[in-house]
């Protein structure tokens, strides 16, 4: 006996879920913008080669890395009021949680792409009078953002997909309504295949761009 | 010499020389590279520095240019002191903001030219002319288009460096170091990484150059160059200075047995 799909329940309420789309936006754009910022950071403190700097680092990263998104997320909500005292609305939660996510993984990516220009770089950027920022900004980041552009197409894909993992904790996102509609109207098969859907429509566009991006970019670059 | 305080050049030290070396000893672990080398370039002398790999050549460059820290010694450009350590290594020189602002006046030319991939040979250019010393995007384009010029690269401007060949990227790298006005400049076996057809068009602008009277030291394989262009040669070895001298006595008649050594499996390949 076939399943009897009943897409029309989902148009009805349509308008109701892509309402998530933007605490959607807001916290994977926020968490993302957290990530870069954070990342960066830990790539360019990671650069200097200091122990007491690079320990406290790299413990920060393994704990993100290695733990699933879920548990960080929840026990940040739940725990840091324990522990802190620290209030934090579910939202907030969400959104630093996944920054702090992105940026232990980006910071990766960019230490990877920072190392990938040679010394020779800087060494003529110094010798020229440049301070370390003018050539941080000038002269290096410009060619690791290239070489970092797919890895970091794919982070951005990845945040945006975790961002699903705040309807957990009760942020009104895409999935959450999805889920809370789908509970009403027992029509879960349904509403979680619209939301994927959904999902697909704002990710894969990174693909193309990232392409475009590095077509752009290569204009000059070594060969 | 008092822990920890600034000592004022001693011009007396240099003699009027525009680059002197005293006494400068570098070592990279446990390896000794310099030891206790003196070197004093006068107003423009071309200087080369000729020697088995691993004699230190290179590294004195990269001392004189500030890319490397010295263990002790002192270098000085044009009487001002940009590096100094006393017997403990406590260091005494010039501070930071003043040394960034010397190093423009020391031009370094390297092996592998150090080009920035992502910008146009003009752009290579006039980057610093901007970002260090604050000139209008007009005025630098100005300058940096007459420094490629004089390299006989107008015609490259808004070229690439990958779309230059190793001879051209090498004469865009001089530019950008002249545009800079410069008191010394340093070049390091600029002509080591280059196809044989290409080492001719960048010496002949080094040629030229120290025709201009510019104070150059070149560490080079190029003998014929030495020869012709050197007022010195120096030989290094194992860190040190063996022997010194005009190219004609040099290579004609050295003084040092380990001297005559090397040129004889040089100039025999």
């Amino acid at each position: 006996m076939g399943y009897q799909w009943r897409f029309d329940v989902v148009w009805k309420y349509l308008p109701f879920i892509l309402g998530g789309l933007g605490i959607t936006f807001a916290v994977s754009g926020i968490g993302l913008l957290i990530g870069i910022v954070v990342g960066l950071v830990v790539a360019m403190l990671r650069m200097q080669r200091k122990k007491w700097l690079e320990i406290p680092i790299m413990i920060y990263q393994d704990f993100f890395r290695t733990t699933p998104p879920l548990v960080q997320l929840v026990w940040v909500y739940y725990c840091i009021p324990v522990l802190g005292g620290i209030e934090l609305s579910a939202f907030w939660a969400g959104t630093l949680t996944l920054g702090a996510n992105t940026g232990a993984f980006l910071g990766e990516v960019f230490r990877a792409g920072l190392l990938s220009i040679p010394p020779g770089q800087k060494e003529a950027a110094k010798v020229l009078g440049l301070t370390y920022a003018q050539t941080m900004r000038r002269i290096v980041l410009p060619q690791a953002m290239v070489r970092m552009l797919p890895p970091l197409g794919s982070e951005v894909i990845s945040t945006i997909k975790f961002s699903s993992l705040v309807s957990v904790i009760a942020v009104t996102d895409l999935l959450q309504r999805a889920q809370y509609m789908a509970a009403v109207t027992y029509r879960p098969l349904e509403f979680l295949t619209v939301v994927a859907i959904i999902y697909f429509v704002i990710t894969y566009p990174f693909s193309p761009l990232v392409l475009w991006l590095q077509r752009r970019a290569g204009v000059g670059d070594h060969v | 010499m008092k822990t920890g305080d600034q000592v004022a050049p001693q011009p007396s030290e240099c003699g009027g020389k525009m680059v002197v070396v005293v006494d400068v000893s570098k070592s990279f672990r446990r390896t000794q590279v310099l030891n206790k080398v003196t070197l004093r370039v006068a107003k423009s002398e071309t200087v080369v520095i000729i020697g088995p790999s691993g004699a230190g050549k290179s590294t004195m460059l990269r001392c004189i240019c500030q890319l490397e820290e010295i263990d002790c010694g002192r270098i000085y450009v044009d009487g001002v002191l940009l590096d100094g350590r006393d017997q403990r290594g406590k260091p005494m020189r010039a501070p930071k903001a003043q040394l960034r602002l010397l190093r423009g006046e020391i031009g370094m030319v390297f092996q592998l030219f150090n080009l920035f991939p992502h910008m146009s040979a003009l752009d290579n250019v006039r980057e610093a002319l901007v970002t260090v010393k604050g000139m209008r995007r007009i005025e630098a384009q100005e300058l940096a288009t007459a420094e490629l010029a004089r390299v006989g690269l107008a015609d490259k401007l808004e070229s690439f460096p990958a779309k230059l060949s190793g001879g051209q990227q090498q004469r865009v790298a001089i530019a950008r170091a002249l545009a800079m006005q410069p008191k010394v400049m340093l070049f390091d076996e600029v002509t080591s990484a280059l196809d044989p057809e290409l080492v001719g068009e960048v010496l002949n602008v080094m040629r030229a150059l120290a025709a201009d009277g510019m104070t150059m030291i070149v560490v080079s394989h190029e003998m014929d160059f030495a020869r012709d262009v050197a007022d010195r040669v120096v030989f290094m070895e194992r860190g040190n200075i063996v022997e010194e001298g005009p190219p004609s006595k040099i290579f004609a008649s050295p003084n040092e047995e380990r001297t005559r050594t090397f040129l004889h499996s040089v100039l025999t390949r």
